[in-house]
């Protein structure tokens, strides 16, 4: 189970990130959604050991977030495309693999075979287009035996295939026991693939649950409508209809 | 003209915020404020104790001579410096493919590169040559007027050079591309490196120099050398014609924008599978040193930067006549670690996620100084085996070795101090710029205390020396790569 708890981040006086709580059990998809600059990646840098928080702890079980037992139980799909350009596709995930201390096996090369990169993972990385660089980075992430994968924006770039691929990858990981993190702006993917959703706006939770308790709690028949009434960005949206009329 | 200043204008924009970026806190302004401080005091006294009694010797006898040995010193650093920031940098960064479809001619697009890029040079060029003999010009008395005039005369100089140079890459650059010419900017480098050795070395003598005391050559390496003379009143000795001085140096600005009206050509960059062979070994600390190797062996610019130190060394044998191979092996291994200097930077957008890895910060900051040695001695074993240069003792391969991981260590420093990326020129001058003022008081301090120690004092001093890089290695990838 990943525990996070009253997380801050302050960046030059401001937090960023204010007091955020959230709980993962083993089975269960839970996505993180906000505007852009709302702090979802802040959290997501803070839980990954990449920026250290101002307050807070983050446990995955008893394991604390600095710790090897806690690195070693999870795994990560960034949205910016962090991978080092002159490697080869294969390089790169032997180089991942040696990072866990593992060996590749069965499952690495049936991911390679299910994301078509069979061919693409022998020429250098920086020659691949922004979806193979996500299936890279999809397949570095799930080839591994962990306990909870973040995955920020994962869809983004990929190719409907690679979508259908992925989320069915989501559903038997979790059905398996594993965790997953989601950030996302897709709502649409959110409302059918997570058991609860959080909403955050200016660095603040304001509203977490189950699609269908957000939406009754909150009166709207989708949750875009949610997202848009507890994000306060409901109050600025008869401004926006009024320039785009003129537009 | 008013786009190209707006795009010099973008260009010193994006460099401040990319320098801010490497100095984001104020702990790391306050060390870069105190290190800049400390180094350009040093300096300036390293400067004034190697310049003092030759500047009082030269002034009192030969003012003219003075100022061309400046100024033929002010020449041929310019020319590294240029050839060293176009190795390092790409010619199609990301602002230059943005531009692409914007409605801005070539020339207004080169001019707006020109601009930033001479400014960067010039700036380099004052500050170093105001470490060095500014305490003498001041503590000496050389008088306002001519100390103003010298450093004046001295940038224009450089000005020149910077304009002659840009004036035979631009037109190599397009001649080669108009001739469907592969490895064009390698081929341009060379011509351009080319170009400056054989002018330099069969134009300047210093039998030339003296005698120009009082008849003057107009050499393009100190064509400009007169001018501090004149505007000080001190030419009334020599033969020169001023106005022919003037009329040389706008003519080789004239060229200069005159070339910035072609268009450079944009080429696809080549990617390289080189080492693909060499696994990945299941250690963290060896894969990290095998990324490392691979990543930094399949680097353009590094590539480029390898090739031409082999003509570079290769030329200067044949012109030299070394007896032996040592000297040329050791230049060579100086240079070969240049490809730890832009290690960091390369592997910038990644850094992040080492944190996530089970592995801690100083290991991958060593095993990165591992692979990056490694790879240095690979260059110079390849070297060997291209010009059957082989060390002469076995002293001498072990001086060769020590000079290799000295070179190594010292850029890959420097580029964990400020990230090097091709995308990133700004940070290539400072870097360089960073090198130099660290390499003064590192050289004025060897000097004046390891000439007069005896052999065990000396050997406690290098292995002292030794451990401190290994320190400063440890210290600096820990903050880059743990907490930065």
């Amino acid at each position: 189970m990943l525990t996070i708890q009253e997380l801050s981040k302050k960046f030059d006086q401001n937090f960023v990130v204010n007091q955020f709580d959230l709980t993962i059990q083993p089975h269960e998809i839970v996505a993180i959604a906000g505007p852009n600059g709302a702090g979802k990646t802040t959290i997501i840098n803070c839980l990954l050991g990449i920026t250290s928080p101002t307050n807070g702890e983050i446990h995955l079980d008893d394991f604390p977030q600095h710790t090897k037992e806690f690195k070693k139980r999870m795994a990560y799909v960034p949205d910016e495309l962090l991978l080092p350009d002159a490697l080869t596709g294969i390089e790169y995930i032997q180089f991942v693999n040696r990072m866990y201390e593992r060996e590749s096996g069965k499952k690495t090369e049936d991911l390679i075979e299910l994301f078509d990169m069979q061919d693409a993972f022998k020429k250098p990385i920086e020659t691949y287009s922004h979806g193979m660089k996500k299936k890279t980075q999809l397949i570095a992430a799930f080839m591994l035996n962990s306990q909870i994968i973040v995955l920020d924006e994962p869809f983004r770039g990929l190719d409907v295939e690679a979508i259908i691929m992925t989320k069915r990858l989501m559903e038997k990981y979790t059905e398996k026991g594993g965790s997953i993190l989601l950030a996302t702006h897709d709502l649409l993917s959110a409302e059918a693939m997570c058991n609860r959703v959080a909403i955050l706006s200016r660095g603040m939770k304001v509203a977490e649950g189950h699609a269908n308790e957000l939406k009754n709690q909150y009166d709207c028949k989708n949750l875009e409508e949610v997202f848009m009434k507890v994000s306060m960005l409901g109050e600025r949206r008869e401004r926006f209809e009024k320039i785009i009329d003129h537009f | 003209m008013k786009k190209s200043l707006t795009i010099s204008k973008l260009i010193l924009t994006l460099w401040r915020k990319e320098l801010l970026k490497t100095l984001d806190t104020r702990t790391k302004q306050l060390s870069a404020l105190l290190i800049s401080l400390s180094l350009l005091i040093l300096g300036s006294i390293a400067g004034y104790t190697f310049t003092r009694m030759y500047f009082h010797t030269m002034m009192k006898d030969s003012t003219l001579v003075f100022t061309i040995g400046n100024f033929l010193n002010a020449s041929i650093f310019t020319c590294l410096l240029f050839i060293i920031f176009k190795v390092l940098t790409s010619d199609r960064d990301q602002l230059s493919v943005k531009l692409s479809w914007f409605p801005v001619t070539p020339f207004e697009k080169n001019v707006g590169y020109f601009l930033p890029f001479t400014l960067q040079i010039l700036g380099i060029n004052l500050l170093i040559f105001s470490i060095i003999l500014l305490p003498a010009f001041l503590l000496e008395e050389a008088g306002f007027t001519f100390t103003l005039s010298f450093f004046l005369g001295l940038i224009l100089q450089s000005l020149f050079i910077v304009s002659l140079l840009e004036f035979i890459y631009n037109l190599s650059n397009a001649i080669l591309a108009f001739s469907n010419l592969p490895y064009g900017k390698l081929l341009t480098l060379i011509l351009l490196f080319v170009s400056i050795l054989f002018y330099g070395l069969e134009t300047i003598s210093i039998e030339d120099v003296l005698a120009n005391a009082s008849d003057f050559d107009y050499n393009l390496f100190y064509l400009l050398s007169p001018l501090p003379l004149w505007l000080s009143g001190k030419l009334s000795s020599m033969n020169v014609n001023v106005f022919l001085l003037f009329g040389i140096g706008l003519g080789g600005l004239f060229l200069s924008f005159a070339a910035l009206f072609l268009t450079q050509p944009s080429r696809t960059k080549k990617s390289s599978t080189l080492f693909r062979n060499i696994p990945m070994p299941t250690s963290q600390w060896g894969a990290v040193l095998v990324k490392e190797i691979k990543t930094q062996a399949r680097d353009e610019e590094n590539l480029l930067s390898l090739l031409l130190i082999i003509i570079l060394t290769f030329l200067a044998k044949l012109h030299f006549h070394f007896s032996g191979n040592n000297m040329i092996l050791m230049g060579f291994a100086g240079l070969s670690g240049f490809v730890a200097l832009n290690s960091f930077g390369n592997d910038l957008k990644f850094a992040p996620l080492y944190r996530t890895y089970l592995i801690g910060a100083k290991s991958i900051s060593l095993a990165k100084f591992g692979g990056l040695s490694l790879l240095a001695f690979i260059q110079v074993i390849l070297y060997s085996g291209i010009t059957l240069f082989l060390p002469d003792t076995l002293s001498s391969l072990v001086y060769i070795l020590l000079i290799l991981l000295n070179s190594t260590a010292i850029l890959y420093v420097t580029g964990l101090t400020i990230p090097v990326h091709k995308k990133n020129t700004q940070a290539a001058f400072l870097a360089i710029f960073f090198l130099i003022i660290l390499l003064i008081p590192i050289t004025y301090i060897l000097q004046s205390t390891v000439t007069d120690l005896t052999l065990l004092p000396k050997i406690m001093l290098t292995l002292g020396g030794e451990l401190l890089i290994c320190l400063i290695i440890l210290t600096l990838g820990e903050w880059r790569f743990g907490h930065d």
